[in-house]
């Protein structure tokens, strides 16, 4: 009892990162049909925004800038590299978004170097003891803000006009032109909040652990998971699928196969693609139409 | 009397094939005018261009006073010019009521619930189905919808694409019947392109004959269901006989 | 290809130029050029998957490192020969490439990109924590290649080797997109629709590409092996996937060249970051400085110049061609645009069929028939239990007005979309719910509304792809053609020149298809159709952007064919051309059949007359409220 109630407190924090990653390839993808390679690092990016802002901030403060700069660059990635190349097919836009992600890494190690950064947590104080498991505290805020932001975007696809402009551009790009919806602010939205959610939950998650450059490759793949288990277009679902994966993932770290953890994790991804590229939804968004 | 809506000499090509050769109407407020002719005449096309789907390269198109050059898409929507596209084009994956919230995007201090009420009054049917699928609703509910979704944008002249598509005889009636209604109702102009030749001319005043990407006749609806080259255009019943171009 | 003594010049230029330099460069220079070969080897890969086939596939760590670490397993564990570990390391690569590709390319391009990017990070990770590969420390000790009792040991030895085989690759690839294979994989990457109308089958033409990758990134990685003599698993990661995308990006994705340009290219892009970089950032930068520059110029490649150095280079020689040509005489434009016949459509007719020797209308044998067909769309009906018999020998014109359920019955019975309910037989077998290629595989030939032809393509290639079933050269004949192969193209090309001469097309043979005028493409799309000697033909809406001139030769071509016994489906919308080509009309209205007749019948049909022109007003009901009771529509 002790030990699954520890798993489940592992992997929540870790499942929400996940989860959140794969949240916002599903944005850009529900608007453009494209994947964006440069999420995780663009999440890293928030990362490294909120440790600079942290000099000069509280955490709470720094995570938020986290969250603006990776929305920032995420926009930015948009009008120099994608825009550009809006008449080529998507296969060219999915490698520029490779590229992208590339010169965002480097640019970044060229200043931060490969070492480890971390700033003070939200709230300070020992980890929680939850019925035989702990938890850290700053790991509840990582939980809490993920499902902030989840509750955000559901109200703001579902409730607001702006949100869901948002959805009848990916029904109908033609006929939401029709009605007067500019796509290109569209997209730009869809990528200021793609890149603002992977940025504020990693940056939230900091504090717990710590973060250094090369981490947005890893987190990049299991986001993309998490979206594969929400077809593709479920955030519920893809919140969800960011938690399985975290499990899987604790589960094989404490079992024998202790080194060999991130490899079934990534097999994963290969399996579902083969055997269910529908996630865990029942329709089938990948497939070609 | 100034026209509301005036397209001059409009050029339109797709790649190297100009499919529109220098086309110009005009509608005055308050009239029901209609572009009839067969298939690949270019109507969809003019309409588009008109709306701003496709890009204004050669000619002219002013609402009211204004030119409409430099309009973006959004823009003509907002000076009260929308377009109920060929084939519906409901979001289909998305509700009846969330179709006719996005109507009205253009203008956010528009007062929706109002606006929605009147469409539901012109088309009851839609408030029954306001929370299903529009991709679930028969063709002819789906037509309802694109109207009721163009009337949330509170436009001043509606282009209709071929609104009658696919639909029976009695729901081609009941919808023409509604845009009567909506001229008396509302003052709105209309611009109904339609295949369905004797539908249009019996709703219309006034009405033009696009064939081969020009225009080839113009004149009152009656003057027009009287000639005998509608009847050539559509069912090339004449061999040879190329339409003569009527003076009017 | 004619087999001429200038087919000799090219490979012995190469192998000429490969031995010249194997001698003349230094050890340092040899080395390097050794692993730039090894590198555009990988390149070539990518070029087939991604350039070729249009698929964005990351898998080349994966299969560089499956050879790699191949060769070393077999040779230092079993003692095997280096002869056999490649090849049996390359079946292995090709074993993974074949279970993978299947599903993957089932889905759409980039989550392939997304599979293959973890395919090759599970398989570092793998060597990475294994121990049968010794972990991060790798294995050491791998004998080199022996060739006829020669120790391949020296680097000009290894330069000599290499280069050789990056030109066996090459020509191989520059086969390939000249034969029926390569042609195959151009036309699915400019238009999979219309691909699969001609019979091809994508996934499976797909699958095998990847796996042709799979193997040549194998061999790569087992010379990296034999040469190095040792294999750690940095090298198979990610970084080196992304190295040779930058290189198939840089040098350009159309052309194999662009694998040999891009290689070179970078290697000397990263020595020279190296000589550079450190003076201005520091030792510690040249790292991350080639990463970014590396990222940078993948993204302003591909706004600039989409198709790199070699598509620049192509178009600057593109350029001189022109020039030349303008000088050459135009050759005569289309006969038929110069004299138009006086005579009306379908006085024609008359004339053609008074003279008609073949199979009389409606006497011939019954091709295709459907029976009951309906398909659904949401809560649209758009084909409501349509039958219909298509016989041997006959003109059939579907008319009905628009939206009536027209291209959509036409889709249902060539395969590309599956009915609701009913079936279709086409020669008496069952070809209901069958994808395109499988109903093509019957004997049945389309066209497009919108005219659907491959981007990039000449009209001579477009229409051969027609002739894809008429051929059976595999991919590997295709890339090293046997005298066989060599005899198929000659006699597909005969073909598409009296398919191209018959609609007189002839003039238009080099010209790049898609950017002709829309009536000279929708006459490509049946050139292309006929050329596969088809047993029906059909045809949505061809009349669309030709004149008059053109459609009287496409009425008399259709009225030739059926004499000649093909069984011809039409959907039109020309009236004047519907009624003097065809034998019979059915006519569609809300998805149902009207009536089906004679086209004197259909013309004097008053129900027909209705649903074109609709019907007055004050026959229906007299509606003016919109009330919810009255459902139906």
């Amino acid at each position: 009892m002790e030990t699954v109630m520890q798993l489940f407190l592992t992997a929540l924090p870790a499942g929400a990162i996940y989860g959140a990653l794969g949240v916002a390839y599903v944005i850009v993808h529900r608007m453009t049909g494209m994947v964006n390679f440069a999420v995780g690092d663009i999440a890293v990016v928030g990362a490294f925004g909120a440790v600079v802002a942290s000099a000069v901030l509280p955490p709470i403060g720094a995570i938020l800038v986290g969250a603006i700069s990776a929305g920032v660059v995420s926009v930015l990635m948009y009008f120099l590299a994608i825009h550009p190349l809006r008449k080529q097919g998507l296969m060219v836009q999915t490698i520029v978004t490779l590229g992208v992600g590339i010169a965002v890494r480097s640019a970044l190690q060229l200043v931060f170097g490969t070492g480890p950064y971390q700033f003070a947590p939200i709230t300070a104080g020992p980890a929680i003891e939850i019925a035989g498991g702990v938890i850290y505290r700053q790991s509840i805020w990582v939980v809490v803000i993920t499902v902030a932001a989840y509750i955000g975007l559901a109200y703001f696809f579902n409730r607001t006009l702006t949100g869901k402009a948002l959805s009848a551009c990916a029904v109908n790009r033609y006929a939401a032109g029709i009605v007067g919806i500019n796509l290109v602010v569209m997209a730009t939205i869809a990528f200021a909040l793609s890149g603002a959610v992977a940025g504020v939950v990693l940056a939230a998650q900091v504090p717990s652990s710590f973060i250094t450059i090369g981490a947005g490759f890893a987190l990049g793949l299991k986001g993309f998971i998490a979206a594969i288990l929400g077809g593709f277009h479920n955030i519920g679902l893809t919140l969800v699928g960011g938690f399985l994966i975290a499990i899987v993932e604790t589960l094989a770290a404490v079992s024998v196969f202790t080194e060999h953890a991130p490899t079934i994790v990534f097999s994963l991804l290969i399996v579902l693609l083969i055997l269910r590229p529908q996630g865990l939804t029942r329709k089938l968004v990948a497939e070609r139409v | 009397m100034s026209a509301i809506l005036r397209v001059s000499n409009l050029r339109f090509s797709y790649g190297r094939t100009e499919v529109l050769h220098g086309v110009s109407l005009y509608a005055d407020e308050g009239e029901i005018v209609t572009i009839i002719g067969p298939n690949g005449a270019g109507k969809s096309t003019l309409l588009n261009v008109v709306a701003r789907s496709h890009r204004l390269r050669s000619g002219e198109v002013s609402l009211g006073a204004t030119d409409t050059a430099a309009f973006s898409q959004a823009a003509v929507v907002k000076h009260g010019c929308v377009l109920v596209p060929e084939g519906r084009q409901v979001f289909s994956s998305l509700t009846v009521r969330d179709n006719l919230v996005l109507g009205g995007f253009t203008d956010r201090r528009a007062n929706r619930k109002r606006l929605m009420e009147d469409v539901f009054s012109v088309f009851p049917r839609l408030e029954e189905r306001s929370a299903q699928l529009a991709g679930t609703l028969s063709g002819g509910e789906q037509q309802m919808l694109a109207i009721g979704r163009a009337i949330m944008s509170q436009p001043t002249v509606m282009l209709l694409d071929e609104p009658s598509l696919g639909l029976a005889p009695q729901m081609t009636a009941r919808i023409m019947a509604v845009l009567g209604e909506l001229r008396e109702r509302n003052g709105l102009t209309i611009v109904l392109v339609e295949q369905n030749a004797h539908a249009a001319l019996e709703l219309a005043d006034r009405g033009y004959l696009l064939s081969g990407g020009a225009m080839v006749l113009e004149g009152t609806a009656e003057k027009l269901r009287a000639d005998k080259t509608i009847q050539h255009v559509y069912l090339g019943a004449s061999p040879d006989a190329d339409p003569v171009p009527a003076t009017g | 290809m004619r087999v001429t003594w200038r087919t000799a010049v090219g490979p012995s230029l190469w192998i000429a130029t490969v031995i010249a330099v194997s001698q003349t460069a230094g050890p340092y220079l040899s080395g390097l050029g050794a692993s730039v070969a090894i590198l555009a080897l990988l390149g070539l890969g990518m070029i087939l998957v991604t350039g070729y086939a249009g698929q964005f596939s990351l898998a080349v760590g994966a299969f560089y490192g499956i050879g790699a670490y191949g060769s070393a397993l077999l040779t230092i564990n079993f003692g095997w020969p280096g002869l056999l570990a490649v090849a049996a390391s390359a079946a292995i690569a090709a074993t993974v490439s074949q279970v993978l590709g299947r599903p993957l390319f089932r889905l759409r391009g980039h989550f392939l990109a997304m599979g293959t990017l973890a395919l090759t990070e599970v398989f570092y990770l793998l060597v990475t924590n294994l121990k049968i590969t010794n972990g991060a420390s790798g294995l050491g000790g791998i004998a080199p290649l022996n060739l006829f009792g020669i120790d391949l040991i020296r680097t000009d030895q290894f330069f000599l080797q290499n280069w050789l085989i990056v030109g066996v690759v090459l020509w191989g690839c520059l086969r390939l997109r000249a034969g029926r294979e390569g042609r195959a994989l151009k036309a699915i990457r400019g238009n999979e629709v219309a691909a699969a109308a001609a019979g091809i089958n994508i996934a499976s033409s797909k699958t095998r590409i990847f796996t042709a990758s799979a193997i040549i990134s194998s061999i790569g990685g087992s010379l990296y092996a034999h040469q190095v003599m040792y294999v750690n698993p940095e090298p198979f990661g990610i970084a080196t996937a992304i190295d040779v995308l930058v290189i198939a990006v840089l040098g350009g994705m159309r052309s194999p060249w662009g694998a040999i340009v891009g290689a070179i290219a970078l290697e000397a892009l990263n020595k020279g970051i190296e000589v550079l970089l450190p003076g201005v950032l520091g030792a510690g930068a040249v790292g991350a400085g080639q990463a970014l520059i590396l990222g940078i110029l993948l993204v302003v490649i591909l706004i600039v110049r989409p198709d790199g150095i070699g598509g620049a280079i192509g178009a600057v020689a593109n350029y001189f061609r022109r020039q030349q040509r303008v000088n050459e005489p135009e050759p005569a434009a289309s006969r038929t645009s110069e004299k138009e016949q006086p005579v009306g459509m379908a006085a024609l007719r008359l004339v053609h069929d008074e003279n008609r020797t073949g199979i009389a209308p409606g006497q011939g044998q019954l091709v295709l028939e459907a029976i009951g067909l309906t398909k659904r769309f949401g809560g649209v009906t758009a084909v409501d239990d349509v039958s219909l018999q298509i016989f041997s020998g006959e003109v059939l014109a579907i008319i009905g007005p628009n939206g009536a359920g027209k291209s959509t019955l036409v889709n249902l019975l060539s395969g590309n979309l599956p009915p609701t309910e009913g079936s279709v037989f086409i020669g008496g077998e069952a070809t209901t719910g069958k994808p395109a290629y499988l109903v093509a595989n019957h004997g049945l030939s389309r066209t497009f509304q919108t005219a659907a032809l491959f981007a990039e393509m000449d009209v001579a290639s477009t229409v051969k792809v027609g002739a894809h079933l008429r051929g059976s050269v595999g991919m590997l004949r295709s890339a090293l053609p046997t005298v066989g192969a060599l005899r198929e193209e000659r006699r597909l090309d005969a073909e598409v020149w009296a398919v191209l001469e018959r609609l007189d097309l002839g003039h238009l043979a080099d010209r790049e298809a898609n950017t002709l005028s829309l009536g000279q493409q929708k006459q490509i799309e049946i050139a292309r159709a006929l050329v596969g000697r088809p047993s029906i033909l059909l045809l949505d809406e061809p009349c669309a952007g030709l004149n008059k001139a053109e459609k009287k030769n496409l009425m008399l071509l259709l009225r030739q064919l059926g004499a000649e016994g093909l069984a011809v489906l039409v959907i039109e919308h020309d009236m004047e051309f519907v009624m003097s080509s065809a034998d019979r009309v059915q006519v569609l209205n809300f998805g149902a059949t009207l009536r089906v007749g004679t086209p004197a019948d259909i013309q004097s049909d008053p129900s027909v007359i209705d649903a074109y022109l609709g019907v007055a007003h004050e026959e229906c009901v007299p509606a003016v409220v919109l009330g919810p009771e009255k459902g139906s529509q």
